[in-house]
């Protein structure tokens, strides 16, 4: 096995150990795992970190869902499609907000590598595209 | 300007306001045409994957954490980190008989500047190839209108015959003159009102050429009138490897929608050794393992999946056929190659060109040992099967006699009479490029040489006895020629009619 492989198999290790109960990551974990990790010093530990990191932020997407809204009043309408979600996976998913005035109005919503998306702007472009 | 308003009133109407769901990923690399994107979880092998600024990508690599993109268009302004999305679809390319005159790039668009391609179907490009139950076996000619092809090489319609020899030997010429042929064919059909002629349409995919090549053959067919019978996908040597890996398949698309349909086609990949290469150099983008050659191991399924789709289909699936024309570049004439090899044993023969003829001044320098056509001769008319039976073993014969008479001084008078038909053969299947002769007219020049009228002509003068014999018949000889092309036949009294007019024309040429 590749030295790469390798460090991405021990980085999906490192993944499994950080989780709590709920498949959620847990801090103290993964500050354990990083001080132990620290005190061992394997060969190619920057690698491993990077490879860490990355399995971490991929996993966090699964039950972080990010929402991009058109102007304020739509939080409700983000936080009635993480209901359905929420529903839809069986999974109790985090919700954060932030405004996009590029959606003009709508909403979209990220959970993973889906996209759900509702907004002025997403319309247009279908329009734009059906005349091409 | 009330009804622009209204067809944009409609459009947004007909437009779907529910909500949209697309899977995601971003760039991590992005090299040589190729994106490695890492997300897009749910993407399907040969999905289209869109890009920022309209560029399309297909995923051909499905790893764990990442999809290896090709991408076709231009790619320069993609940059790491832009977003990449599924589109639920397969590439599909447009179809049908809108694409006849046109010249059109990988993905079916037109490059020719003559307005958007009138088409309101669209075929995948990678499709499964017909099986057993639909098939028939060939058994309707395809003149390609060149004596040595038409008599030793016979090809059929549906089947896959493959055009192989160095560089600069006259391959693109072959089916160059086998499209003209048909375009020849097909307007002789359609003015004669035949409600039974099949007219057959013509699909030349140029693959890795230079764009000067493009244009010349582009040229040539409009000289001849044959472009209205003609679609050219284009993938020329500046373009990307994606689109010179997918121009066969765009182009294999278009020609099923006519073999589905119930009519008849013929392909031509020009060439697939540069396809190979294109192949070879997204595989190794894409890390695949690499094997003979540098080449993936999958380089024998990359033609035999294209080649199989083309078939002769039965009554019941439409009667319809695609004739497929690939052509390999060999290097110093081995055709024991990886390539070559593989390519020779997925079709049903080969035209071997060879460049010592070629260099003899010998064209079409066409090897009579090496071409073979497995099916083609079922397809053969009648008329001309009887006048073209014998002439490849002669030929053979000829040349195998020619290598050991060079140390003999002494010749017997077979041995000699041998020689001296040979030669005359060699000399009578000399033709020019861009110039095929009607079937009606070789069954005629060939049955003059069966029946010694060129034996008391000097060698040297065969070529011009053939186009005097050729004009003969295209003026005073018609009626014969006619009722050869209409029965198929060499009956007892065509054959007398043969005979009085071919005398006749001994007698005017000196």
């Amino acid at each position: 096995m590749s030295t790469p492989a390798k460090h991405k198999n021990l980085a999906k290790r490192l993944l499994g150990l950080s989780l709590n109960d709920e498949g959620r990551i847990n801090e103290a974990s993964v500050t354990e795992i990083l001080v132990s990790l620290r005190k061992e010093s394997p060969i190619g530990l920057k690698s491993i970190l990077r490879l860490f990191l990355a399995e971490i932020r991929k996993h966090e997407q699964t039950y972080h869902a990010r929402a991009e809204i058109g102007c304020n009043e739509e939080k409700a309408v983000a936080e009635k499609i993480l209901h359905k979600l929420e529903s839809s996976t069986g999974k109790n998913l985090m919700l954060s907000v932030e405004r996009n005035p590029s959606l003009i109005s709508g909403c979209r919503v990220r959970l993973g590598d889906d996209v759900y998306e509702d907004s002025i702007s997403s319309r247009l472009l279908a329009l734009q595209k059906s005349f091409n | 300007m009330s009804s622009i308003t209204d067809l944009i009133r409609k459009e947004i109407e007909n437009l779907s306001t529910d909500a949209t769901q697309t899977n995601v990923g971003t760039i991590v690399t992005l090299a040589d045409g190729v994106a490695k994107v890492e997300g897009l979880s749910k993407v399907m092998f040969n999905e289209m994957v869109e890009f920022p600024n309209d560029v399309l990508g297909i995923a051909l690599n499905l790893e764990e954490d990442t999809v290896g993109c090709v991408l076709l268009g231009d790619t320069s302004s993609l940059k790491e980190g832009d977003e990449a999305r599924t589109t639920g679809k397969l590439l599909s390319v447009p179809v049908g008989k809108g694409l006849l005159g046109r010249v059109v790039d990988a993905v079916g668009r037109p490059i020719d500047d003559k307005g958007p391609v009138q088409s309101d179907q669209q075929f995948p490009v990678e499709r499964i190839a017909p099986g057993i139950i639909p098939r028939k076996s060939v058994d309707q000619p395809l003149q390609t209108g060149i004596m040595a092809v038409d008599s030793m090489v016979p090809i059929g319609r549906g089947q896959r015959e493959l055009i192989i020899g160095d560089r600069s030997t006259g391959k693109t010429t072959i089916a160059i003159d086998t499209i003209i042929n048909q375009a020849k064919i097909n307007k002789q059909g359609e003015d004669s009102g035949d409600p039974n002629f099949r007219p057959v349409y013509c699909i030349y995919v140029a693959v890795g050429q230079k764009n000067s090549n493009v244009a010349r053959t582009i040229k040539i067919l409009e000289d001849t009138g044959a472009m209205d019978y003609v679609t050219i996908v284009s993938a020329p040597a500046a373009d990307n490897p994606a689109n010179q890996y997918l121009a066969p398949y765009s182009g294999c698309a278009m020609g099923e929608w006519f073999m589905e349909n119930g009519m008849d086609a013929l392909i031509v990949y020009d060439d697939l050794s540069k396809h190979a290469v294109a192949y070879r150099q997204i595989s190794l983008i894409l890390k695949r393992p690499s094997g003979r050659e540098a080449y993936p191991g999958d380089v024998f399924y990359l033609h035999s999946r294209l080649l199989e789709r083309s078939a002769r289909l039965n009554e019941e699936s439409g009667n319809g056929s695609l004739t497929a024309l690939p052509i390999i570049e060999t290097q110093m004439g081995d055709v024991s190659g990886y390539i070559p090899t593989n390519v020779i044993s997925i079709t049903d023969g080969q035209i071997f060109l060879e460049t010592d003829l070629f260099n003899k001044g010998i064209k079409p320098a066409v090897s009579v040992g090496l071409s073979v056509s497995r099916v083609g001769s079922a397809a053969q008319i009648k008329a001309y099967k009887k006048v073209a039976g014998k002439v490849k073993l002669e030929l053979a014969q000829f040349r195998e006699l020619a290598a050991f008479s060079q140390f003999e001084s002494d010749l017997d008078a077979a041995t000699k009479a041998r020689l001296d038909r040979g030669a005359r053969i060699v000399e009578m299947f000399k033709q020019g490029a861009y110039e095929p002769v009607p079937v009606e007219i070789q069954t005629a020049i060939m049955w003059g040489m069966q029946n010694d009228f060129f034996d008391s002509i000097s060698v040297d003068d065969i070529t011009r006895a053939v186009s005097s014999l050729k004009e003969y018949l295209y003026s005073q000889g018609k009626e014969v020629c006619e009722e050869i092309y209409s029965t198929g036949k060499l009956e007892e009294s065509t054959e007398q009619k043969l005979r009085s007019s071919l005398e006749d024309w001994k007698r005017t040429f000196s």
